[in-house]
Order: structure tokens, then C-alpha cells, then sequence
């Protein structure tokens, strides 16, 4: 991919199949961890609610009045005393971090490889993503 | 029904999306939001935030294996991310101007447009291999594959990027005004308009979909919009099924591949008009 490229200059410090291979080694990794924290999310909040949560009627769990934390911090609070909603929203952030990671992570790459527009450009998308997070967070509470 | 009916009916319908989704370049939405709201009812605003989950699922589960198999193109997808993301921010302020039935619509129009053409030039399977477009060159978008059907490497380059940033940007403009992914507009574009091959493509518009997720997901979670009961399932599943769409993409003929991905156009272009009409 980024790979061969005779054109380019020379002097990449840092082999790119090498990097490459490290990017798709931390995504699969982190799809494993979103996936484990997950299901122990499913697990805890069995195990606290026993069988009264799976035959209830689905309609109170997947009404928009259901209530569960939605901010970080109360996320991470709720998550670390194992409530199991909690833990599986932990578990969804750390996939939604995902793709913010691999953009982030662009610019490092392109930089290193000398290839400064390619670099400005990702940085760019990196910043508008981040940018329309932060202003959401922002003008939500 | 109870939450164990919900949840596993839920969860195998993801893994469907997951697989059909990350073979195709889509989100998995157009399965899951009218599994959610025709049959289980669920808000419209809840199913979105869980089809933005789908597509990111979607997108990092499929993404290793793309990445090694050389078929996404990260420079092209970057470069037209620009136009995605400048798209979903426009989007985000223009919700109150623009009245969603109407967008449904044209979008159904886009697809089904987008459908004939695939169909028409589906024996025009032409890719280049050098290009004169400008920013092709300068950014050496050109790039190579090992396809498993044909078994040979696959060499290609791309052109028409301006057009390309500017339908983007479109994409990226009715990605935040419909709460979708707007896969089924990047591929064609790619694809029809940019000469990419139909697997690079697919593979590209499965990781640029990821990133124009990720900023919606971020306002819908802290919106509280993003329902665990509803979106971990979803996650789940659609994370096992998208390890089965990047094996299956590199052996499958492009030719079968853009079949199926016509029935999908049509199929979620059937969706919109009904949601628009």
C-alpha cells in the first residue's frame, strides 16, 4: 500500500509495510477488546439482573426513555463499580475511538515517510473530526 | 417479545450486514435501521445512532484485513475525506434548512441512478494504468492489489479526483443531514467516476465510511443517543460478520460483486423513497 513506492524519495526512516502491519495489528486488536468488553458488559448486567432482564418485554430496554450514562466520565464511573450497561458502553467507545486513532495516527505516518501534503491533508480531516466532537460536547450540556 | 427475542434477532441480522456490508463498502444500515423501526419499532433517532455504530463496526472489523490485502487505498480515501468531512460539518448546520423527506428522495433518485449506470457499464470493467489528472499524480494515488479471482496483480490509478472531492462532499453533506453512511454514493463514485477498480473501491469506501462516522457517533453518544441494549448486539454481530466480508472479497469476481452491489443500490433506494414518500 504504502508500500512500494519508487517515485518517492529515499529516505523514509522507518520501513511503511512495517507500520502498515502495525496499524492493522492494533485495529484487530481493538476490535477484540471493544468485542470482549462488550459481551462482559451483556455478562455483568445478567449477572446483576438475572433472568428478570432477558424475558422482560424488550420495549422498556430500547425506549428512548431508558436511561443510561452518556458522558465519559460518567461512563467510566459507572463502568469501574461493573454495572453492566456501563461496561458496554465502554466497550462501544473503544470502537468508536478506533477510526479517530487510525487518522491520527496518518500524519505520523505520512511524516515519516516525507510526504508533507499527504500528511497536511490527514491532519486536516483529523482536526475536523476531532473539531465537530469537542463543539458537540461543548453545546450538548 | 423479550429482551432475549430482541437481542439475539438483532444480533444475527448484524452479522448479515457485517458480512454484506464490509464486502460491499457499506455501512450495514440499510439492513439494521428497518429491522429496528418496521419491526421492532424503535425511535428513528435511536436506530440512526445504532446504524452509526454498524458502520464503524463495520468499518474497523474489515479494516486489518484490507489494509494487509493491499485494497484500501488510504491516500485516495484521505484525499476525498477532505470533501467528506467539510460535507458533514456543512451538513450538521444546514438540518433546519433543508427538509429531510425531500433529501430521501433525492438520494433514492442518486442510487437508483447510480444502479443503471453500474449496470450499463458493466462490461466496461476499464481501469488505467497511468493517469494525467494532476492530483493523482502529485499524491501517488496509483496503486497495486493481488486479486484472488483473476489471480494476478491488479495495478491501477486513479483520475477525475476533482469531481471525485466534490461528490464527496455531497456524500458528506447527506451523511449528516440522514444519519447514514453513504457508502452506496462512494463506491460508484470511485468506481465509475475515479476508474478505480470495484474491490479497491469497495475497500476504500469501508474505511472512509468508518471516518465519517466517527464524528456523528461522537455527538450521538454524548446525545445519549447511542442505546447499549440496541447497539452492543449490533456491534457484536457486525464485528463477526466483517471478518468474513475481506475473505470473501478477494476471491469473488468483480463481476459478481457488482451484481450484488446493484441489488443493494436498488434495494436501499427502494428504502429511501418509501421513507421520503
Amino acid at each position: 500500500m504504502l508500500s512500494d513506492k519508487t517515485n518517492t524519495k529515499s529516505n523514509s526512516l522507518i520501513d511503511p509495510g512495517y507500520i502498515e502491519n502495525i496499524i492493522s495489528y492494533l485495529l484487530r486488536i481493538g476490535v477484540i477488546l471493544s468485542s470482549i468488553t462488550v459481551l462482559s458488559g451483556f455478562i455483568l448486567l445478567l449477572f446483576h439482573r438475572s433472568d428478570d432482564f432477558l424475558s422482560e418485554t424488550y420495549k422498556i430496554s430500547t425506549s428512548i426513555h431508558f436511561k443510561f450514562p452518556h458522558s465519559f466520565s460518567s461512563v467510566l464511573k459507572e463502568a469501574s463499580q461493573l454495572k453492566g450497561v456501563a461496561v458496554i458502553e465502554l466497550g462501544l467507545l473503544i470502537l468508536l475511538a478506533l477510526p479517530i486513532l487510525r487518522v491520527g495516527i496518518s500524519p505520523i505516518l505520512f511524516l515519516l515517510r516525507k510526504e508533507y501534503l499527504m500528511a497536511l491533508i490527514t491532519t486536516i480531516v483529523f482536526g475536523v473530526l476531532i473539531g465537530s466532537i469537542i463543539i458537540a460536547a461543548i453545546t450538548t450540556h | 417479545m423479550s429482551n432475549l427475542d430482541f437481542i439475539v434477532i438483532v444480533f444475527l441480522s448484524s452479522i448479515v450486514a457485517g458480512i454484506f456490508g464490509s464486502l460491499l463498502g457499506l455501512g450495514g444500515g440499510a439492513l439494521i435501521v428497518p429491522v429496528l423501526t418496521i419491526f421492532f419499532h424503535v425511535n428513528i433517532r435511536l436506530a440512526i445512532g445504532a446504524s452509526i455504530i454498524s458502520v464503524i463496526a463495520t468499518s474497523s472489523g474489515a479494516a486489518a484485513a484490507y489494509v494487509k490485502d493491499k485494497l484500501t487505498n488510504l491516500r485516495v480515501g484521505m484525499f476525498l475525506e477532505l470533501g467528506t468531512t467539510l460535507g458533514a460539518v456543512s451538513g450538521a448546520f444546514l438540518t433546519t434548512v433543508i427538509p429531510a423527506r425531500l433529501l430521501f428522495i433525492i438520494f433514492a433518485v442518486v442510487l437508483l441512478y447510480s444502479g443503471l449506470l453500474l449496470y450499463f457499464k458493466r462490461n466496461s470493467e476499464g481501469f488505467i494504468s497511468t493517469t494525467n489528472d494532476k492530483i493523482a499524480r502529485r499524491l501517488n494515488f496509483g496503486e497495486s492489489y493481488y486479486d484472488g479471482s483473476k489471480k494476478s496483480v491488479i495495478t491501477y490509478h486513479v483520475t477525475r479526483t476533482r469531481s471525485g472531492l466534490f461528490f464527496m462532499y455531497i456524500a458528506g453533506l447527506i451523511s449528516a443531514l440522514l444519519g447514514i453512511g453513504s457508502g452506496a454514493l462512494k463506491v460508484p463514485v470511485m468506481d465509475l467516476l475515479m476508474k478505480m477498480p470495484l474491490k479497491a473501491s469497495s475497500a476504500t469506501s469501508n474505511f472512509m465510511i468508518g471516518v465519517t462516522a466517527a464524528a456523528s457517533a461522537g455527538v450521538y453518544f454524548i446525545r445519549g443517543l447511542v442505546n447499549p441494549i440496541i447497539s452492543g448486539p449490533i456491534a457484536l454481530g457486525v464485528v463477526l460478520g466483517s471478518l468474513f466480508g475481506p475473505r470473501v472479497l478477494g476471491k469473488i469476481e468483480s463481476k459478481l460483486l457488482r451484481a450484488i452491489f446493484i441489488v443493494f443500490l436498488l434495494i436501499i433506494s427502494i428504502e429511501m423513497f418509501r421513507t421520503g414518500l
